[in-house]
């Protein structure tokens, strides 16, 4: 039994749609349908939640693929809410989808405290934008102040855009963000495996001075393997200026 | 998809630009082409009203570095404007940038 529902917010023109159950060559002509009558208007975000599906085989695999590619032709990245552990996760990377959707990793509903937020996304420009709108999210989830918000979302910009510009040659790779509330701090981690080419003088030393100013401690990481970066900022007390 | 509006207008020889939305590494370009566009006569003072921008970062304030060093080798004044407490305030502030411009809180 597999059930969808799509839920469309006119506020910011970005639309949710709902799957449950399992989706599979028996069902996927109708869950595509919904679909497609789902994301028929104009959107500037798409998300599909897949947090109740149970398993998904590969006719479900190119219905999201499809899905993920036309939105791409419109500059839209197709956001996939997955649970942080689950077989569901396993399959969809299995298949690759991360090169082309955003993954938002979520704890399951039951979890009464605030989970940290995981996303994995494809290291292009386009991400980043994704990258700030599951960041205003999570952080209005924990109320953090408009202060702390500003420098998060600058700080792990900052650390993204690095990623995107210089981590990877032309083959592309991906960008992993971990946000996780250590009270009173939220613990950002943009980690990449990418070579890096040589430094680019000018604008890269701007942007880690800017991650510095608006975080209370940095960490950079780099190896041979790909690097790490780890911004702590505190929650209550307000940096100064 | 980041989106940004460059909104252009003349006064007496004096270019005002308003910026508003997002800029980011996906759009910048895009941005940067439209305020050089905007400056391309020979303006006698530039602004540019940075109030209703919601995200800019290193990538952003390098166009604006681009645009001070642009107008200052033809000796044209820049006005940035920016409130109190905005991030983008503070970038400019960090970076030093208001020491190649007037940084003011409100148009005007």
């Amino acid at each position: 039994m597999m059930t969808a529902r799509a839920e469309a917010s006119a506020e910011d023109g970005s639309v949710r749609i709902f799957l449950s159950g399992t989706i599979d060559r028996v069902n996927v002509a109708a869950v595509e349908e919904q679909i497609r009558a789902a994301v028929s208007g104009r959107h500037t975000a798409v998300s599909v939640d897949l947090t109740r599906v149970i398993y998904i085989d590969s006719a479900g695999k190119w219905l999201l693929f499809d899905l993920a590619s036309r939105l791409r032709e419109s500059h839209i990245a197709l956001e996939l809410i997955v649970p942080f552990e689950s077989s569901v996760r396993r399959l969809i990377e299995l298949y690759g989808l991360q090169s082309l959707a955003v993954l938002v990793l979520v704890r399951r509903e039951d979890s009464s405290e605030v989970g940290p937020l995981e996303l994995v996304l494809p290291a292009r420009p386009w991400s980043l934008k994704n990258i700030r709108n599951a960041l205003r999210r999570w952080l209005s989830g924990i109320d953090a102040s408009r202060r702390v918000v500003d420098d998060l979302l600058i700080a792990v910009g900052e650390a993204s855009t690095n990623v995107v510009d210089h981590a990877y040659e032309t083959e592309g790779g991906t960008v992993t963000v971990h946000l996780e509330l250590q009270f009173p701090a939220v613990v950002a981690t943009i980690a990449d495996t990418g070579q890096w080419g040589q430094p680019s003088a000018g604008n890269r030393g701007r942007g880690t001075s800017f991650m510095r100013h608006c975080s209370d401690d940095l960490w950079i990481d780099r190896d041979p393997t790909g690097t790490t970066v780890v911004i702590r900022r505190h929650l209550i007390e307000e940096k100064t200026p | 998809m980041t989106s940004a509006t460059v909104d252009t207008s003349a006064d007496h020889g004096e270019v005002r630009i308003t910026l508003s939305g997002e800029i980011d590494l996906a759009n910048s370009s895009t941005v940067d082409e439209q305020i050089r566009a905007a400056v391309s006569g020979q303006p006698t003072a530039v602004s540019v009203d940075l109030t209703d921008l919601t995200y800019m970062d290193s990538v952003g304030l390098r166009l604006l570095f681009d645009l001070a060093a642009h107008l200052r080798e033809s000796h044209i004044a820049l006005k940035l404007i920016a409130p109190f407490e905005s991030p983008t305030r503070r970038l400019i502030q960090f970076s030093r940038l208001d020491s190649l411009a007037t940084l003011q809180p409100a148009s005007g």
